[in-house]
């Protein structure tokens, strides 16, 4: 028996596969303001999507955070010997 | 008037050293940080930039000026750090099965340098678990993850860099975080 159908729930749930590919959309920017309400009414509902944002949102954070590593000091010398002496050889001829 | 390494770009096709090593100024930091994060290993990432630079070097007059400067320099660098790690897994997976799912699959097998400079015994243990997660991003979702979050290019400019639909980029970066999740979720 299944009593229990999503659709029987109303128009506002959100299947979590669909939450999970709003999620994204919400970190890359482009989740339309509708839409975002509608995730924010599947997430207070759904602990397990709620948890995998935070987790999305602490692992963006987490990356970006890591500082630059930077290049030996010699590098630029090293680069800038190892080009070619004259980028056009025929052109100090004519 | 256009922008400034438009206008280095145009000196150094004439010859002018200096201005080409403003551009190279500009770019190396950027470069190596992309190049070391791809290849997990300085010696590699010091001669991946410093063949970018000489590609960039030789192929000026090829630069199409209505593009953006950093985007053809990106799209140097990031090809020959994948040609890299493509080469490196060819070699690392000789025992044959892994015919290219071209996905997950494909860590790109890491001899990372073990040498640790000072520096880096400072290095906290979340940085360590961070790095060590990107390092094992399969080829074809760590560039896309270090071009969107380490050099902070938005998904239209990787699309650029890489050349494919913005659609494959979004998926990508969608896969890629949530490989970086669940390789953090418990240990951080």
């Amino acid at each position: 028996m299944r009593i229990n159908s999503p659709l029987k729930k109303g128009m506002a749930d959100m299947k979590c596969n669909i939450a999970v590919a709003s999620i994204h959309e919400y970190l890359d920017g482009d989740l339309p303001r509708d839409e975002i309400k509608h995730l924010q009414e599947h997430l207070q509902s759904c602990a397990a999507c709620s948890t995998r944002l935070d987790a999305l949102e602490k692992t963006n954070a987490f990356v970006q955070s890591l500082p630059a590593e930077a290049p030996p000091s010699y590098l630029s010398d090293r680069i800038m010997k190892s080009l070619p002496k004259s980028r056009r050889p025929a052109s100090w001829t004519s | 008037m256009k922008p400034l390494e438009t206008r280095l770009a145009r000196l150094a096709r004439k010859g002018d050293q200096r201005a080409f090593a403003e551009i190279v100024d500009l770019y190396k930091d950027k470069l190596y940080h992309l190049a070391y994060r791809m290849t997990g290993n300085r010696q590699e990432a010091e001669d991946v930039v410093q063949e970018a630079f000489l590609r960039v070097y030789k192929n000026l007059d090829r630069y199409d000026e209505n593009q953006k400067f950093s985007t053809w320099i990106y799209r140097i660098a990031t090809n020959l750090c994948i040609d890299r790690l493509r080469k490196r897994r060819a070699v690392y997976s000789l025992d044959a099965e892994s015919t290219d799912h071209d996905g997950l699959d494909g860590y790109s097998m890491m001899p990372s340098d073990e040498r640790t400079p000072e520096s880096e015994l400072l290095l906290s243990e979340t940085q360590k678990l961070i790095r060590e997660a990107i390092a094992t991003l399969p080829v074809k979702y760590k560039s896309i993850m270090i071009l969107r979050y380490l050099q902070d290019l938005s998904l239209q400019e990787i699309s650029d860099v890489l050349d494919m639909p913005v659609t494959t980029v979004k998926t990508r970066v969608h896969r890629g975080r949530e490989f970086l999740r669940k390789k953090l979720e418990h240990k951080l």
